[in-house]
């Protein structure tokens, strides 16, 4: 099918029925087309060896987006983008999805079916990709791994587009002094822009995607893996009966394909990422709450340039901790870190297919059925996951779940000594923390679902010498359930002029104790404490 | 086919998209530069006969620019100026003066860089004596032809990196090493420091503020796309070392 409507086209390297227990790529092209009015699918005479024939198709279906399956690890994407953009389209605008894991021995679903849910999976994740902004487009010559020849010399050299994150001011919570984004960057690549807000240095950025998922307000857009693509991904995933989902880093796992232990990767359904750091323990929680039999990750290597290896172990434990929690017997072969050289990872992998038939499913998936749909961004991915798992028997300390790995937290405060003073809210960058004005009162509210944990109203409080504000990395179901509740409240003082409120009493109080009684004292207190800030 | 021969299938592949000589990418960007440049001028001062000489060059090129995501951006530019006529150039002078002009300080766009980058937001002022000392550097300076025109305007800006990528054409027509490194490093420097630590974002303002479609708004994106780009691209090669490897290179028997 070609036309107007079509928004994507594949392109199925005729490779794939030559592989060891082939796929029929007719009948998958045919199935595709089925599945959605909008996709151009055909197969294409030995695809893998001649990406320049992606042109043909592009112009054959007038698609702006691209997918190319391939059967084989030994093109890259690059060489596929160099003739995708020549044919105009956005460089990011491409999906390469290897089926080699689809092909040979393979887990209980049919060959096929497995294939055309990973290019349906990858249909939607370019369905969701909304272009780039020339922001996000950086020039790179593809020197590595590459010998140079006296052509390439005196010729410009092949070069690719690496996808760089783009920050919107508008939804950017820098000016809040956030800097979550910051905080998490390897490459120290985020520094605050104009008007507060943050922006990502083009020069350092090295494109790992740790910045995207540690965004609370998800303002951070990404071509290569943007959260709406992730969880367009993961949908289309999750419709297997019982996926066995791996993420991935794409150098790790191409270089695992690469070697012997490539075998390991049959029966799992990869989503590959640029790096699989930015993958956080609500992805891995909502991916077994969809309906995942099995989650696996790749660590990376010794080699990774990011070197996240220890965070995700951290993230890994702490999913753990939780699944043991609410009734998991063997949270370890639920979800699995391979981690080592090529063979011990594809040992880890084998286990996991293996042991994956023999545990029970947690709480939350033991009915087989879809509750939820995909949701991938912090905190609302992991509250949302762990309601989800998390047997309903209300309040229960026994379900704490202490991790300083945890993305929630939970916020306490001593009403004896807390002033309502507020700087605890303005410090929170996803508003887990309110200060609530009202005629007569002011109350500060805590909603547990909106924590993420990051501790900054303790570093701002005041009144921390007096053990006021405690904070902790904590996973709370009961305080989940609960929503938002008043930490504390108390009447305001009122200004002498306009009768709105000033500030609230017990911090007026706290004013009063700390600033002595001579006469200096006397009259900033009065100005202070009696008269609001637009009347003074 | 093996591995190792579909790498230097794959080899070829690459060859064939990316296969413009060196000269011939600096001589692209070049005129490029020198469009956008010319484009950004008050509309009186635009020489019609040399516009759209440079555009008709320019389409010659589109085949070479293909290779570069910044083309649908720049076939974009040249298709509006596709027939353009003295009238039309004119006609121009409305929006020109709406979006940059109404008054230099306080324009909705700014084309002065001292607009973005002084926080003082003052023109003339030491960010304007930067650029005055890069051109001087580089062995330029403004011409009775800039009309007293500041030289942190967006127009002369783009000028001197045509001028630029000019001297690193000539350079590697001429096999001179030195003298492509000295336009490379150059480039690179008023890149980082001026052209794209601005353009982009005033190319952005113009682009929420100019009507869809407009002239002016598919100039800014074209501008846009091509700093940015240029940007990436120069400082892609300059940290291998690569293109200034060519320079030295013999000529191929």
């Amino acid at each position: 099918m070609a036309g107007e409507r079509t928004s994507v086209a594949v392109a199925l390297c005729s490779r794939l029925d030559r592989a060891d227990g082939g796929l029929d790529s007719g009948e998958l092209a045919r199935r595709l087309e089925l599945s959605s009015l909008d996709v151009h699918a055909e197969v294409v005479p030995d695809l893998c060896s001649h990406p320049q024939r992606t042109a043909e198709v592009i112009a054959r279906s007038g698609a702006r987006r691209l997918v190319c399956a391939l059967s084989g690890h030994e093109a890259q994407a690059e060489d596929f983008q160099g003739w995708i953009r020549r044919a105009g389209l956005d460089p990011h605008a491409l999906s390469v999805v290897n089926l080699r894991c689809c092909t040979g021995q393979n887990g209980s679903a049919p060959l096929t079916d497995n294939a055309v849910l990973l290019v349906e999976a990858a249909i939607a994740r370019m369905r969701a990709f909304q272009g780039s902004e020339p922001e996000q487009v950086k020039p790179r010559l593809l020197t590595e791994g590459r010998s140079l020849n006296r052509r390439s010399l005196v010729a410009l050299p092949p070069w690719t587009y690496d996808a760089l994150p783009l920050i919107d001011p508008d939804r950017c919570l820098g000016k809040q002094r956030c800097g979550l984004c910051a905080s998490v960057c390897p490459a120290a690549a985020i520094r605050v822009g104009s008007g507060g807000s943050l922006a990502v240095d083009t020069d350092r950025c090295e494109g790992c995607g740790q910045c995207v998922t540690a965004c609370p307000p998800d303002a951070i857009d990404w071509p290569a893996a943007s959260t709406a693509q992730c969880e367009a991904q993961l949908e289309v995933l999750c419709r297997s009966p019982a996926p066995r989902l791996l993420f991935a880093c794409k150098s790790r796992i191409a270089a695992l394909r690469g070697s012997a232990g490539g075998a390991a990767l049959h029966g799992w359904l990869p989503v590959e990422l640029p790096c699989v750091g930015m993958v956080t323990a609500g992805w891995i929680l909502q991916a077994l709450v969809v309906g995942a039999e099995t989650v696996g990750l790749l660590a990376c290597g010794e080699d990774c340039r990011f070197d996240r290896e220890a965070a995700t172990r951290q993230r890994v434990s702490y999913v753990h901790e939780v699944l043991r929690l609410f009734g998991e017997s063997r949270p370890e072969e639920r979800v699995v870190l391979a981690r080592g050289d090529p063979q011990q990872v594809s040992d880890a992998l084998a286990a996991a297919i293996a042991a994956a038939g023999n545990a029970d499913p947690p709480a939350g998936v033991r009915d087989g059925e879809r509750r939820h749909a995909v949701t991938l961004s912090e905190p609302e991915a992991t509250a949302g996951a762990v309601l989800a798992l998390a047997p309903d028997r209300g309040a229960s300390p026994e379900d704490v779940v202490a991790h300083d790995a945890s993305p929630l937290g939970l916020v306490r405060v001593r009403e004896e000594t807390c002033t309502t003073c507020g700087a605890c809210a303005a410090a929170c960058p996803t508003g887990a923390l309110a200060l609530v004005v009202g005629d007569e009162s002011m109350e500060l509210s805590f909603d547990a679902e909106r924590c993420m944990g990051c501790l900054r109203c303790a570093d701002v409080c005041p009144e921390a010498a007096e053990g006021t504000l405690r904070a902790s990395r904590v996973t709370d179901p009961g305080a989940l359930r609960r929503g938002p509740t008043t930490l504390k409240s108390g009447p305001s003082g009122r200004c002498r002029r306009c009768g709105g409120p000033v500030a609230p009493l017990a911090m007026l109080e706290r004013m009063e104790s700390l600033l002595g009684d001579d006469d200096e004292s006397g009259a900033l207190l009065e100005t202070l404490t009696e008269v609001c800030t637009e009347c003074r | 086919m093996d591995t190792t021969d579909h790498r230097a299938a794959a080899g070829e592949v690459s060859a064939a998209a990316t296969g413009a000589s060196l000269v011939e990418v600096a001589e692209l960007r070049e005129q490029v530069y020198l469009l956008l440049g010319l484009l950004f001028h008050h509309p009186d001062d635009v020489q019609l006969d040399g516009l759209t000489l440079l555009a008709g060059e320019l389409r010659g090129k589109q085949e070479l620019a293909r290779d570069f995501a910044f083309q649908p951006a720049l076939a974009t530019l040249l298709y509006s100026l596709s027939g353009l006529t003295e009238a039309r150039l004119r006609a121009l002078r409305g929006e020109y003066a709406k979006l940059f002009q109404l008054a230099a300080d306080r324009a909705p766009c700014s084309l002065y860089e001292s607009a973005y980058v002084d926080r003082s937001g003052r023109l003339a002022g030491w960010v304007t004596s930067s650029v005055e000392c890069s051109y001087a550097a580089a062995g330029f300076g403004l011409s009775e032809l800039a009309g007293g025109e500041l030289p942190d305007h967006a127009g002369l800006e783009l000028e001197f990196m045509a001028l630029l990528c000019g001297k690193e054409a000539e350079a590697r027509r001429n096999g001179e090493e030195d003298a492509v490194l000295s336009a490379l490093g150059a480039q690179r420097s008023f890149l980082h420091q001026h052209l794209a630590r601005w353009l982009p974002e005033a190319a952005r303002r113009v682009g929420r503020l100019a009507a869809p479609g407009s002239f002016y708004g598919r100039l800014a994106d074209a501008a846009r796309a091509y700093v940015l780009h240029d940007r990436g691209l120069v400082g892609s090669s300059s940290d291998r070392g690569l293109l200034s490897q060519a320079a030295v290179l013999p000529p191929e028997r």
